[in-house]
């Protein structure tokens, strides 16, 4: 585990968290529900524990949101804000569920790595991904997909779009794993496409 | 694409050539007119196709009413107006592609279904309400301007071929994008990175535009 690869993957955390703090008060603007506040909870507090990442592995603020530019790397933001803006209340709620859910797992299992490869990783990375999604959100976010089931929503869709952000989040994931191909270099905070 | 002597929208020109010489370097390529040069393509892959794009037509409408919200002043307003128009009366014309190839109505809009599917309608999302002026417009030239002229190969291709292709179909994939809608996108360009939009990071983000327009082709291609 290097560096470089903390680099990376605090900067699509970044980068999502970012999306989030867009798609959640949009949703609820269109579908107005509490849960969407904690979920904007969740993304400010990743968000300010990121800072403290950034700083541990020498990215500056500034660096830390320069997006990869990539399709894996925008798969899971992208989806958010398309569900957000055009999807109903099952389907927003299915994929908020599908993402933490999956995401969770991800999540431990990186935790477990990093505390493996200790004592070249900072702490905040490991305690980041070790304390993973708060668990009563994704019960929240099921009772909000019902909401929209019991008004008529159509629950083959629903599953159809939590399926669907299931495999952006394992594109989430893969995105973190260097690859020559997506990440020209990692190591001055100007990561663009190779040949840029 | 441009206007021989026509030397307005310099910057904006000098970002185009950029990304042409991007895909110069490592061309994107078109999966469902690679299945077309073997001769393997069939009328399933034209009826995902348009059941691709009936779907993409939705977050674009949204996408593009959004960037009007945020930008409602000229040229910005004024060109997705044209645009919004472009994708708003295209729609009930593809919805005809689509019931003449036989796709039953009530599989409008729910398939085919995947990441693929997804991409560009939720990469023009994500544009539509992080992106600069720049971004965007720089994101619709190359929209248009690869997606126009590969739809007409694949026109030509099929005129040639022995499928029973609807004349609807042909018609619809046979039209072509407009000089003068390409002249504006390039207006807003030059418009948003004078007002401060970043060059570089609207190149970037065109260049990923297009990979998205890859993944539209091989999610028609049923690749994916």
């Amino acid at each position: 585990m290097t560096r470089d690869d903390l680099r990376r993957v605090l900067r699509l955390e970044a980068w999502a968290a970012q999306a989030e703090l867009t798609a959640y008060p949009l949703a609820r603007l269109r579908h107005p529900d509490d849960v969407f506040l904690d979920l904007g909870d969740m993304a400010m507090g990743a968000r300010t524990r990121q800072a403290a990442m950034a700083r541990a592995v020498g990215l500056s603020e500034e660096q830390l949101l320069q997006a990869p530019w990539s399709t894996a790397a925008f798969a899971y933001p992208s989806m958010m804000c398309w569900v957000a803006l055009h999807h109903n209340r099952a389907e927003i709620g299915m994929t908020i569920y599908a993402d933490l859910n999956r995401y969770q797992l991800g999540s431990l299992e990186v935790a477990e790595r990093l505390r493996a490869a200790e004592p070249g990783v900072p702490q905040e990375f490991v305690e980041y991904f070790e304390a993973g999604i708060p668990t009563e959100l994704c019960g929240r976010a099921l009772a909000f997909a019902q909401k929209g089931l019991d008004a008529g929503d159509d629950p083959g869709r629903a599953l159809n779009t939590g399926r669907i952000m299931e495999e952006c989040v394992e594109q989430y994931w893969r995105a973190a794993v260097p690859d020559p191909s997506n990440w020209a270099t990692d190591t001055n905070g100007d990561e663009r496409r190779a040949g840029r | 694409m441009t206007k021989a002597g026509d030397v307005r929208h310099g910057r904006a020109r000098a970002m185009v050539e950029e990304l042409a010489g991007l895909d110069a370097e490592s061309p994107i390529g078109n999966e469902l007119l690679s299945l077309a040069r073997e001769g393997r393509l069939e009328l399933e892959h034209l009826r995902r196709l348009v059941a691709v794009e009936l779907q993409c037509h939705v977050a674009e409408l949204s996408s593009y009413g959004l960037i009007m919200s945020r930008f409602p002043h000229s040229p910005t307003a004024g060109f997705y107006i044209e645009v919004a128009r472009l994708v708003y009366d295209a729609h009930p014309k593809l919805r005809e592609c689509g019931a003449a190839l036989g796709i039953p109505e009530e599989r409008f809009y729910r398939w085919p279904q995947g990441p693929a599917t997804q991409a560009f309608a939720g990469y023009i999302s994500w544009l539509a309400l992080h992106g600069t002026q720049a971004d965007n417009a720089l994101c619709l030239h190359t929209d248009l301007s690869t997606y126009f002229p590969d739809c007409r190969v694949l026109v030509e291709h099929l005129r040639g071929s022995d499928l029973k292709v609807p004349e609807e179909f042909l018609d619809y994939y046979g039209g072509g994008e407009s000089e003068e809608m390409l002249r504006s996108a390039l207006g807003v360009v030059d418009h948003g990175v004078g007002h401060g939009d970043d060059p570089a990071v609207a190149v970037a983000r065109a260049r990923l535009l297009h990979e998205h327009i890859g993944l539209f082709w091989r999610a028609a291609a049923g690749t994916d």
